[in-house]
């Protein structure tokens, strides 16, 4: 009996006692305003994530980090600002988000806290137009961009070496669909090529819309209606769902950005068409098998270069239901500073700094010098990345791998699904397209594009 | 120790009062008022996101398009997703699919353990704890290390074992992608009825096995005619717990195959996730959520009559 009072009241103690320290531990930190972050896990912020302790000391405001995988970030902050949450200050965004969420009025518009003092010491004239552009609404800027990406082609050069291949700076699909084949062996473990296949808008969705684009099709006529179906399309889809089943690496389905870099880097790829950002992991020893053996070139064309390699940007903007907003431009400007590009250079190297932000970046010797490999490539198709051109025909729509309207996050979803399965081998490819054509025609009318 | 008293006091009866609300000045309610604070917070805490979701999935809200009114729409939602959305059917099927598939693998493996695990040997212990060991395993850490460990084409273990045996390399989780997930889901489920039914096996008096023996029993017929039968309630309650989990199967299939090559491995949960995640849409995910409810509630009392009924005849035979 005796015992238990004891232990009762002992548990009561440290209980109290615990819940005292936790007051007095979150009260010492009420020095600066404290603003919350939510981002993406993807290396460069993990990056930032280490360096806030900088500035930190600088200015005193503390800085809450919540890092989500891409599309519960999505999810979770839409949900927020949808219902004027308030949880977060500063969300990660990308060039798919900004317009839609500022059109929803969902993102702070930045031109007020740029005054003359502002815009010289951040140096606003120094980002890249385009990627400024794609940040922006109806004249506006919406976010500051942390890194900016296109895409372009990967290849071995010990592979194409040994089979007496050169692969060209300017490739066509073509040309890649015969190096692919070439170059495939399963017997010895390594594939023609990698190509994301892993259902998702952003995943598998991102290089099928540049393939479709540069075949010459698109993904909605200028009356909205889905073009899914038409010669152009088809064929497009057709070339990149064989090209994956035939010469392509097994478990496609599950592959999407990560999977494809861990076989390129492991040497089981010979050819990877993907984000430029991976570039500097791919050349990193200590991340890489093949580092000395990788090659860039430019991403495929076939019918037009317009659109065959795509522009997009994780930027950081305020929300318009926080509460510290002051605070929170100050980080957004910190971290999109070439003051921060330095700090990240100095800690990690230069061909780690987040590429694709600024032109100053792109005419630092000791950049161009880290970097020389592909650099140019990269600034390059930057440059000449334009979301409101990137098919052959008018379309009613921005964006160079995604359709810049809300509903495509559920459409490309839905779509590429469709076609995960056509990959796999449980349906053709005919009719999965006709399948998405009918949920994609569904969805437009509900949302009222189609009558 | 005092002696106890030989009779007990009768207690004394409070009579209500008199008056037309007398009924608020007795003792009973005075005890409801007493409790009455915390019985609401009950209701609140426990049916609140219950009735939320009901709510909604009378109204349309999509919270991406603030320009699509939020109004009341009645039963639309629910007639779109049990009529006219194809996904949602195919993922009723593949619910069912998946729960028989799984509760069915785990209770066969789990007995097998169970009766394993019944003798006496050396080590038992450890190789109980052992046998539990994969229950523990979060559900995502479990399928992240089975994607990429053992089910990846390029470089997984699978993969290696079939190819020295002398088959082709298989990309398990594009052609099977149902049995990868049931795989999974059974690895980890087994251990879960096997704990059950080691409780059940070691219920069973010795004296009933010895006077079966008696008469003549073979082992089979040991186990068809008494273990069995005996362990009736034990499979029942296995089967409802195993049921209410893995209905809400949803772990695995995320991360693995993210619904599956087409739809595949898209069942309720996760079909309910995509709607709100994707399609960010309040009113068709609500609707559907309810109708899981239903759906369970539905599965659960059949299931649970169709082996009452099976166990009830086996005992009184």
């Amino acid at each position: 009996m005796r015992l238990s009072r004891l232990a009762v009241s002992l548990g009561a103690i440290v209980a109290l006692g615990l819940s005292a320290f936790v007051g007095i531990g979150s009260a010492a930190h009420r020095s600066g305003p404290t603003i919350t972050i939510a981002t993406v896990s993807n290396p460069d912020m993990v990056v930032m994530e280490s360096l806030t302790s900088q500035f930190t000391k600088e200015t005193g405001i503390h800085v809450k980090y919540v890092t989500l995988p891409e599309n519960t970030l999505r999810q979770k902050v839409t949900s927020d600002v949808a219902t004027g949450g308030g949880q977060f200050d500063i969300a990660t965004v990308g060039t798919y988000d900004v317009p839609i969420w500022a059109k929803n009025k969902w993102l702070v518009p930045l031109n007020s806290y740029f005054t003359p003092s502002v815009t010289k010491s951040y140096d606003l004239a120094d980002l890249i137009p385009k990627v400024k552009l794609a940040l922006s609404s109806q004249g506006s800027l919406y976010a500051l961009p942390f890194y900016a990406e296109s895409s372009m082609t990967y290849y071995n050069k010990a592979l194409f070496k040994a089979a007496g291949l050169t692969m060209p700076l300017h490739p066509t699909w073509t040309q890649i669909q015969s190096f692919a084949a070439k170059l495939n062996s399963p017997s010895k473990n390594t594939y023609g090529i990698c190509l994301r296949a892993l259902p998702g808008w952003g995943e598998f969705g991102a290089p099928l819309g540049t393939v479709i684009n540069t075949f010459g099709g698109e993904w909605f006529n200028e009356s909205w209606q889905p073009q899914l179906t038409s010669p152009a399309d088809e064929k497009a889809i057709n070339f990149y769902v064989n090209l994956v089943k035939n010469y392509g690496e097994p478990g496609a389905t599950s592959s999407g950005f990560t999977e494809c870099e861990t076989a390129m880097a492991q040497g089981k790829a010979a050819m990877w068409v993907d984000a430029t950002v991976a570039a500097g992991q791919l050349t990193d020893p200590k991340a890489s098998k093949v580092a000395n053996d990788i090659g860039f070139a430019y991403a495929p064309t076939q019918v037009t270069p317009l659109g065959s390699h795509w522009l997009w940007s994780w930027a950081l903007g305020i929300e318009a239901s926080s509460k510290n907003k002051a605070a929170a431009f100050k980080f957004i400007t910190w971290a999109t500073s070439k003051d921060y590009l330095k700090l990240v250079a100095a800690k990690n190297g230069w061909a780690a700094v987040p590429p694709g932000t600024r032109v100053s970046t792109y005419q630092n010797p000791n950049y161009k010098k880290a970097a020389s490999a592909f650099e140019g490539i990269v600034l390059n198709s930057l440059l000449t990345a334009d979301p409101t051109h990137s098919t052959l025909h008018k379309v009613p729509y921005v964006g160079v791998q995604y359709v810049g309207i809300p509903e495509f996050e559920n459409i490309g979803t839905l779509v590429t699904q469709d076609l995960a399965g056509a990959v796999a081998g449980s349906t053709s490819v005919s009719s999965a397209l006709t399948l998405a054509q009918s949920q994609v025609t569904r969805i437009m009318k509900q949302a009222g594009y189609l009558k | 120790m005092t002696a106890r008293p030989a009779t007990i006091p009768p207690r004394t009866i409070e009579l209500p009062a008199a008056g037309r609300f007398a009924f608020l000045r007795t003792q009973r309610a005075a005890s409801f008022a007493l409790i009455a604070p915390a019985l609401a917070f009950l209701a609140l805490m426990t049916q609140a996101p219950f009735v939320l979701t009901v709510w909604y999935s009378f109204r349309q809200w999509v919270l991406t398009e603030p320009d699509i009114p939020h109004k009341w729409v009645g039963f639309a939602n629910f007639k779109y997703e049990l009529t006219q959305d194809p996904i949602f059917r195919q993922a009723i099927y593949n619910t069912l699919e998946f729960t028989a598939g799984i509760v069915g693998g785990s209770l066969v493996l789990g007995l097998g353990f169970a009766l394993l695990l019944n003798r006496s040997f050396p080590l038992r212990g450890v190789a109980r704890a052992l046998m539990i060991a994969p229950f523990f395993v979060m559900p995502t850490v479990n399928a992240v290390v089975q994607k990429n460990l053992f089910l990846n084409p390029i470089f997984g273990l699978v993969n290696w074992v079939w190819t020295s045996i002398g088959f082709h390399r298989v990309d398990w989780l594009a052609v099977h992608p149902k049995l990868s997930i049931m795989g999974m889901a059974v690895w980890q489920w087994a251990p879960f009825m096997m704990l059950i039914l080691l409780a059940g096996l070691q219920g069973i008096p010795d004296e009933v096995r010895e006077a079966a023996r008696i008469d003549g029993a073979g082992p089979f017929t040991e186990f068809r005619r008494v273990t069995i039968p005996l362990l009736g309630p034990y499979f029942q309650l296995a089967v409802l717990l195993g049921l209410i989990y893995i209905l809400q199967l949803f772990g695995e299939i995320f991360v693995a195959t993210q619904g599956g090559p087409g739809t595949e491995t898209t069942t309720i949960p996760y079909y309910i996730y995509q709607t709100i995640s994707t399609a960010n849409d309040v009113g068709a995910s609500s609707a559907q959520g309810v109708l899981a409810i239903i759906f369970s509630a539905v599965i659960a009392t059949l299931l649970l009559r169709l082996l009452l009924r099976t166990f009830r005849t086996e005992v009184t035979a």
